[in-house]
């Protein structure tokens, strides 16, 4: 299945054709396909393992499939380099160097000259509300305003397409509200941000097209309102009485009871009403809320076990 | 080639702002500095070994005692006829000019006249008495340095005429003499040994220098009572003169203080590259290590290609090494330039380094500290990449450290034999070849040897280049520990 629909500008921004991919005898993708769509928010959603970090290597040509091909921004990964921003899961700086010399420096890597780049250095910085730290050495910096200037870096050279390696990891509530209102404005921009992430709840929010990756194999992909609404029903009950066995009413296939409230996962076709009336004879229902599958429900329901928590993000500084 | 250019830069300037750099660049000078200000100040402080001598001949040390005297005042003439400068009391004020006007007999035939045999000589007829006897109480501290390897200045020959040699047992004990001799009482026809008693058995200094002479003595003794005359006896030790050709650059010139200088100056050039490339080699390790554990590769791999990553690095330290250098020569420089004047003249003077001008050198320098750098440089990025610590580098550098003391180890035999079987052999294996050509300056081998091992260098790089960037571009992105053995082969081939 390849999601993305030419949503926006139309045109792929990325396409794996059939990419295999192997690590000392370890199968990291398995035969994947995918193309997304240029001007889309795409997120890249897996747990550990699941291969996210090497299809976003792949397409910041850092390294090469071993089968299949792969193409960004319509060049091989290589050529586009200067075309793409990147932030890595785990985030290094260099720390002797100055905040400012260090944006300048990636900006020239690349390919802006030094006048641009710290024109554009500047811009970033005070986008990012660090511009008064632009003469300090980055060890000075704390664990969130090092991850500022790490996404400061990817966007930097203001490019064509944007890779967020777990871009909330490590940040406080007002500062995840600035990267996701960060990832809007690069999307009304018409830029591409490809969002490889844990956290399902962000990705919910932000991607229009999601792709689940477990043991490098696509698991699902599409448009995100698409997923949701595929889903499986969800029922959340709040009740009084002596709790019937939940799995064994109508239309069940899941239930997580904690005592005063029950969540009930329901067969595609199953029918609320149904539930309804069977719960009723049983326990006092006091409220009775139907909802679509979230995708971290969706996702226990085609892989069978949950997405481990976010590892904390760390930046590290050579 | 931009980028690689930026990478260099980098490189260059974040060296510069570690502590790392200048310790590097500051501390060998300095450590020079301070071991041969140490050398000049204990050498200038140093005592004289103190000894005393218990006869039982009841003449042998009277003839050493004139012996000694005899061949420090060989060395003073000859050195004021050399025109060096020293205080002599008022009534022997005219000895310079006079050693300068004599000859080299005529100067001996004045040290060895005494009062009794005064003949009509073209000195005054007191100068020999009066030089023997300032000689015989001038202090050592008022000895300039050219006279510091006179018995005179090294030792001091203790009156003891009043003391048994239980009292000198003590005197040794306490440290108060170095040490003592007993002379034996038959020296001529021998059969009781010279003994030396002394708690320092470390330093040969003073029991080689008194052997020596007691023995030259006895010699001279025993010719005497074969009725050897005193001239045949003069002219039977006379040494043979040796003037010493140095045939340099196609030309036969006496050797000179410049040609030992262009003679030894490969062997400390070899040394200063060793250190200078193993060095730099240690501060790519660390900064590679660096950059893989902090989790930058990432980034910067998604800007540059691994070769440019890899080559902007190699390039930025070498260019590092190149301000170590300066550093080094210019400390070096001044130290030369100004050390001479503060300790009298006796060190080597700027002008003497002219001989480095020559193309042999400078070139072989600036030459085989790239080639070794790079080879080195590239083979330890490579294998950097696969560790994710310094622990784990270091460990991993150690074979290639064990192998790069096979060309410190060389540096002093080849420097011996620049042509022999050790220098030749050493010079064909590539991560040795760079120090042992430089060491091979002083006698340097034909041109098509330059030409060939420049080219088995370059190759080498090559194939080491080509390795050690795949071995690089797989490691930088490698988390958890160093690959396997046998897994090296997978990421040699890999790309």
């Amino acid at each position: 299945m390849n999601p993305g629909s030419p949503s926006t500008n139309g045109g792929a921004a990325i396409t794996f054709v059939g990419v295999t991919k192997r690590y000392r005898g370890h199968l990291a993708l398995n035969d994947l396909s995918l193309r997304v769509a240029k001007g889309c928010v795409f997120g890249l959603l897996g747990p550990n393992g699941a291969g996210k970090t090497t299809t976003l290597r792949l397409i910041t040509g850092v390294l090469g499939p071993d089968s299949g091909s792969v193409t960004v921004l319509d060049e091989i990964p290589g050529v586009a380099r200067a075309r793409v921003g990147f932030l890595p899961e785990e985030k290094g700086l260099y720390r002797r160097m100055r905040v400012l010399e260090y944006l300048v420096f990636f900006a020239r890597l690349k390919g802006m000259n030094r006048r641009d780049a710290v024109h554009s250095a500047m811009r970033a910085l005070e986008r990012f509300g660090i511009a008064d730290r632009a003469h300090n050495r980055c060890e000075a910096l704390s664990k969130g305003l090092g991850q500022k200037l790490q996404i400061a870096t990817a966007l930097v050279h203001d490019p064509e397409l944007i890779v967020l390696d777990e871009p909330f990891s490590g940040l406080d509530p007002v500062n995840v509200d600035l990267v996701r209102t960060l990832v809007k404005e690069l999307r009304d921009r018409g830029r591409t941000v490809l969002l490889s992430t844990h956290d399902m709840a962000q990705a919910e929010l932000l991607c229009d097209e999601l792709l689940l990756l477990d043991r490098g194999n696509n698991i699902l992909a599409g448009r995100t309102s698409s997923i949701l609404s595929a889903g499986p029903p969800r029922v959340r009950v709040a009740y009084r009485g002596q709790a019937p066995d939940f799995a064994r009413l109508p239309g069940v296939v899941s239930a997580n009871d904690t005592g005063q409230h029950v969540e009930l996962g329901l067969h595609a076709n199953a029918d609320p009403q149904t539930l309804l009336r069977a719960l009723l004879d049983c326990v006092t229902v006091e409220s009775f809320d139907t909802r679509s599958a979230s995708l971290h429900e969706i996702f226990i329901s085609r892989v069978g076990r949950a997405i481990e928590p976010a590892t904390t993000a760390t930046v590290s500084q050579a | 080639m931009r980028q690689i250019g930026l990478i260099a830069r980098r490189e260059i300037v974040e060296n510069l702002r570690t502590k790392g750099f200048w310790l590097t660049a500051l501390s060998p000078p300095l450590i020079m500095l301070l071991v041969t200000g140490l050398v000049f100040v204990t050498q200038v402080s140093e005592t004289q070994l103190s000894f005393a001598v218990i006869d039982h001949s009841q003449w042998l040390a009277g003839a050493v005692r004139d012996r000694t005297s005899t061949e420090d005042l060989d060395d003073l003439l000859d050195g004021l006829a050399m025109g060096k400068q020293i205080d002599l009391p008022p009534r022997l004020a005219n000895l310079e000019k006079l050693s300068k006007s004599l000859t080299k007999a005529q100067r001996r035939a004045m040290v060895r006249t005494t009062q009794a045999s005064v003949a009509p000589t073209p000195w005054p007829a007191s100068t020999p008495w009066l030089l023997r006897r300032w000689w015989s109480k001038v202090s050592a501290d008022d000895l300039p340095d050219w006279l510091a390897s006179t018995s005179r200045a090294r030792f001091y020959w203790l009156d003891n005429t009043a003391m048994d040699e239980a009292s000198l047992r003590d005197a040794v004990s306490n440290d108060r003499i170095f040490g003592y001799f007993v002379l034996p009482a038959d020296p001529i026809n021998g059969g009781e040994p010279l003994r030396f008693v002394s708690r320092n058995l470390t330093n040969p200094d003073l029991l080689n220098w008194f052997r020596a002479t007691v023995t030259a003595t006895v010699r001279e003794r025993r010719l005497f009572n074969q009725n050897v005359s005193a001239s045949m006896l003069e002219w039977v030790n006379q040494p043979l003169e040796v003037q010493t050709i140095a045939l340099t650059h196609g030309h036969a010139n006496e050797v000179t203080r410049q040609d030992l200088i262009g003679q030894w100056a490969p062997a400390l050039l070899a040394y200063i590259l060793w250190v200078s490339v193993f060095a730099m080699s240690q501060m790519l390790l660390t900064t590679t290590v660096e950059e893989k554990s902090s989790r930058l590769a990432d980034v910067l791999l998604a800007a540059v290609t691994a070769d440019d990553l890899l080559a902007g690095k190699v390039l930025g330290v070498a260019m590092t090494g190149f301000a170590v250098l300066g550093v080094w020569f210019a400390m070096g420089g001044a130290a030369i330039a100004f050390l001479p004047s503060a300790s009298g003249g006796a060190a080597i003077h700027l002008s003497d380094l002219a001989v480095l001008s020559h193309p042999i050198y400078w070139l072989s320098f600036i030459v085989y500290f790239l080639l070794g750098y790079l080879l080195l440089a590239s083979a330890i990025a490579g294998l950097g990449a696969l560790t994710s610590s310094l622990r784990d580098a270091q460990n991993l550098m150690f074979p290639v450290q064990m192998l790069l003391m096979v060309p410190l180890a060389s540096i002093v035999p080849v420097s011996r034999a620049p042509d022999g079987a050790l220098a030749t052999a050493l010079t064909w294996i590539p991560p040795f070849t760079p120090f042992v050509m430089m060491n091979r300056a002083a006698q340097p081998p034909s041109i098509w040897v330059y030409a060939a091992t420049t080219m088995l260098l370059c190759v080498s790089i090559w194939a080491t280049w080509r390795l050690a960037s795949r071995l690089f571009s797989a490691g930088m992105l490698m988390s958890g520990g160093a690959p396997r053995f046998r897994e090296l082969p997978a990421l040699l081939r890999k790309r």
